[in-house]
C-alpha cells in the first residue's frame, strides 16, 4: 500500500482546504436558515412564483418544500454546489493519479519497480476512494452541525444518505478521470474529458426534463441517479445508490484493464 | 540473462522503431548499446523494463517474459531512464525510502556510501538540484539495492569527467560482484572502456555486435607509404582490404581495413623509405558504420 499512502499524503493539504471550504459553507447555511424560516410566508409566495423550468435548472422538481430544513439544504447545497465541488475535487485527484505521473515522467521510475500495473491502478483508485470518503465524512459532520445549529430537523440517516450520494457522484467523476488518465496518459486531456463529462452530464439531466426527445437518454447521466436518489427528509434506499456504484465499478474495471495492457508513453 | 528474439516494435502510423532485433547477453557481462538518436535504443530498453509491449518476437530476462512476468524481473533490476524525471518535492533520501518500500529492501547503508562517492546532498529537494545532481539521484536509485541486472540509458549524461570516472569504477565493482550491465550511450570512449561487447543499432536494426577488439579489427587505417622510386597503381590493385588507392610520384595513399599483410607484402616488392598509418578511433568507426548502413 506504499503508493496508496503516498497519494493520500500528497493530497492532504488539498483535502484540508476543501474540508475548510465546505464546512464553512455548511455552517453558513446553518446560520442563515433561521432568518429564512422567519420570513416563511413571504418566501413561500416568492417560490410559488418560480416557473417549473427554474426548478428544473436547479436539478429539482417543484415538490420540494424549500422552507423546511431539508428542502432548504437540498436547494442551497445538494442540488448544484456540493455535486460540483465534490466532482471537481475528485477530478483533481483522478487527473493527477496515473495521467499526472505519466505526464510528469515519474511513472517511468514507478513502473520500473516490482509492482504491477494493476497494483498501481488499484492503489490510486483506493486513494481516490478514501479521500472522497474523508471529504464525505467531513460533510456529514458539518451538515449535522448546521442542522442542529439552524434547527433544521434533519436526522442522521437522511444526512448519511445525502452525503453518500454526493460522495458517490464525485467518486464517479473521479473514477472517470482516473480511467481517462489510465487510457490516455495525458493530464491535460484527462482534465478536458472530466470537465466535459460533468458539464454534459449535468446539462443532459437538466434538459432531458424539459425536452422530451432527450428524456430517452437521460439514464446516461450520473446526475439523473443522483437527483433521483437524493432526499434529506427520508432514508436512502440502497437501490438508489446502486446505479452509481455499478457505474464506478465499470469505469474502474475499464481503466484497470486498459492500463495493464497498454504501453507507457 | 537477457534473450531478445526477433523483437519488433511498431507504433501507430506504420512507424517501426525496432525491426526483428535478436540479441543475447550473458550473466556478468557489460553490454554497450550504441546508436544515433532515434535508432531504437530507448525503445529496446523500455521493452526490457516492461514499459512497452513487443509487437512481435520474444524478450526474456532471467528466463522470464519481460512483458508478462515484469514484476518478478523488476525485483532484480536497477533502471535509469534516459529522460529522467523524479518526484520534485522529495529529497533523494525520501525518494530512496519510497522506492525501498516498493522494493521491500533497506538500502540506507549503500545510500550513505554511494552518496559520499558521488558527493550528493541527500536532503535537498530534488527540484533544487542541478541536472548533474539529479542524474546522481537517478543513479543512486538504480544502484543502491544491488541489483542483478542494471539497465542504464545514457547514465553519465550531465556528470562531470571526475564523476563519470567514479561511475565507471562503481560499475566495474558491480560487475565483480556478478552484476550484468546493459548500458546505452553515445559516449563511445566510455563504452569502449567498460563494455565487454558492443551492439550497434541503427534505424531499428542491429547492424553489428562484437567485442571492442573485434570491432577494432574493422578499423580503417589511412596509409601513406613513401618509396624510393615512383610506383605503379597496378602493383597495388586487387589487394585484399585495400581501397581508395592513389599514387603521387613516390607516394602511395590508400585505406586499409583489417589485416595489413597483403599491402605490406606488395609494398615490400619496392624500396620503402617511410610508412605512416593513421588509425581511426572507435567513434569514427561507428560513424562509418552508420554511413555504410545508410548507403
Amino acid at each position: 500500500m506504499t503508493i496508496f499512502w503516498k497519494k493520500c499524503r500528497d493530497r492532504k493539504y488539498n483535502l484540508l482546504w476543501w474540508v475548510v471550504g465546505i464546512t464553512a459553507y455548511m455552517l453558513m447555511m446553518g446560520w442563515y436558515y433561521p432568518s429564512i424560516s422567519e420570513q416563511k410566508e413571504a418566501m413561500e409566495a416568492l417560490l410559488e412564483s418560480f416557473p417549473d423550468t427554474m426548478w428544473t435548472i436547479l436539478g429539482l422538481d417543484g415538490t420540494i418544500d424549500m422552507m423546511s430544513g431539508s428542502g432548504f439544504l437540498t436547494v442551497e447545497a445538494f442540488s448544484i454546489m456540493l455535486p460540483i465541488c465534490f466532482s471537481i475535487f475528485a477530478m483533481g485527484i483522478g487527473s493527477r493519479s496515473i495521467a499526472g505521473e505519466e505526464t510528469d515522467g515519474t511513472l517511468e521510475i514507478l513502473a520500473a519497480m516490482p509492482v504491477s500495473r494493476g497494483q498501481i491502478f488499484i492503489e490510486n483508485f483506493l486513494a481516490l476512494l478514501v479521500l472522497m470518503a474523508t471529504l464525505g465524512a467531513c460533510l456529514w459532520v458539518s451538515v449535522l452541525i448546521a442542522s442542529r445549529w439552524g434547527d433544521m430537523g434533519i436526522t442522521y440517516l437522511p444526512i448519511s444518505g445525502g452525503t453518500l450520494m454526493v460522495s458517490l457522484l464525485g467518486l464517479f467523476f473521479g473514477t472517470l478521470t482516473l480511467t481517462a488518465g489510465a487510457i490516455t496518459g495525458r493530464r491535460g486531456q484527462t482534465i478536458a474529458i472530466g470537465t466535459a463529462a460533468i458539464v454534459v452530464a449535468y446539462a443532459l439531466n437538466t434538459l432531458a426534463k424539459t425536452i422530451t426527445s432527450l428524456s430517452v437518454i437521460r439514464w446516461l447521466s450520473p446526475f439523473h441517479y443522483y437527483t433521483e436518489g437524493l432526499s434529506l427528509n427520508q432514508n436512502l434506499q440502497f437501490t438508489d445508490a446502486l446505479p452509481l456504484i455499478i457505474g464506478i465499478s465499470a469505469l474502474a474495471w475499464i481503466g484497470f484493464y486498459i492500463f495493464k495492457h497498454r504501453d507507457i508513453k | 540473462m537477457i534473450k531478445i528474439q526477433e523483437f519488433s516494435k511498431h507504433y501507430p502510423g506504420s512507424i517501426t522503431a525496432v525491426d526483428r532485433l535478436s540479441l543475447s547477453i550473458e550473466a556478468g557481462e557489460i553490454f554497450g548499446f550504441i546508436g544515433p538518436n532515434g535508432a531504437g535504443k530507448t525503445t529496446t530498453i523500455r521493452t526490457l523494463i516492461g514499459h512497452l509491449k513487443p509487437s512481435s518476437g520474444k524478450v526474456t530476462i532471467f528466463d522470464k517474459d519481460a512483458w508478462h512476468e515484469g514484476v518478478k524481473i523488476r525485483r532484480r533490476i536497477g533502471y535509469l531512464p534516459g529522460d529522467l524525471y523524479l518526484y520534485e518535492k522529495m529529497s533523494t533520501r525520501a525518494l530512496l525510502k519510497y522506492l525501498d518500500k516498493l522494493r521491500a529492501v533497506d538500502t540506507s547503508g549503500n545510500l550513505k556510501l554511494l552518496s559520499k562517492r558521488f558527493d550528493l546532498d541527500l536532503d535537498r529537494p530534488i527540484r533544487q538540484l542541478s541536472k548533474g545532481n539529479r542524474q546522481k539521484s537517478g543513479l543512486l536509485q538504480a544502484l543502491c539495492h544491488e541489483p542483478d541486472l542494471l539497465i542504464l540509458d545514457e547514465p553519465t549524461s550531465g556528470l562531470d569527467p571526475l564523476l563519470q570516472q567514479e561511475f565507471l569504477n562503481v560499475i566495474s565493482e558491480m560487475r565483480h560482484r556478478g552484476c550484468t550491465v546493459f548500458l546505452s550511450s553515445h559516449m563511445l570512449d566510455e563504452v569502449e572502456r567498460i563494455a565487454d561487447r558492443i551492439g550497434v543499432i541503427r534505424d531499428g536494426h542491429l547492424s553489428r555486435v562484437g567485442t571492442v577488439k573485434e570491432l577494432r579489427s574493422e578499423t580503417r587505417q589511412a596509409m601513406e607509404i613513401h618509396f624510393e622510386q615512383p610506383v605503379s597503381l597496378n602493383d597495388f590493385s586487387n589487394l585484399s582490404g585495400v581501397s581508395n588507392i592513389e599514387t603521387d610520384g613516390n607516394l602511395l595513399k590508400c585505406i586499409n581495413v583489417g589485416s595489413m599483410d597483403a599491402l605490406i607484402k606488395a609494398a615490400a616488392q619496392h624500396t620503402v623509405t617511410y610508412v605512416q598509418s593513421e588509425s581511426q578511433d572507435l567513434e569514427k568507426i561507428f560513424l562509418d558504420m552508420y554511413r555504410e548502413d545508410k548507403t
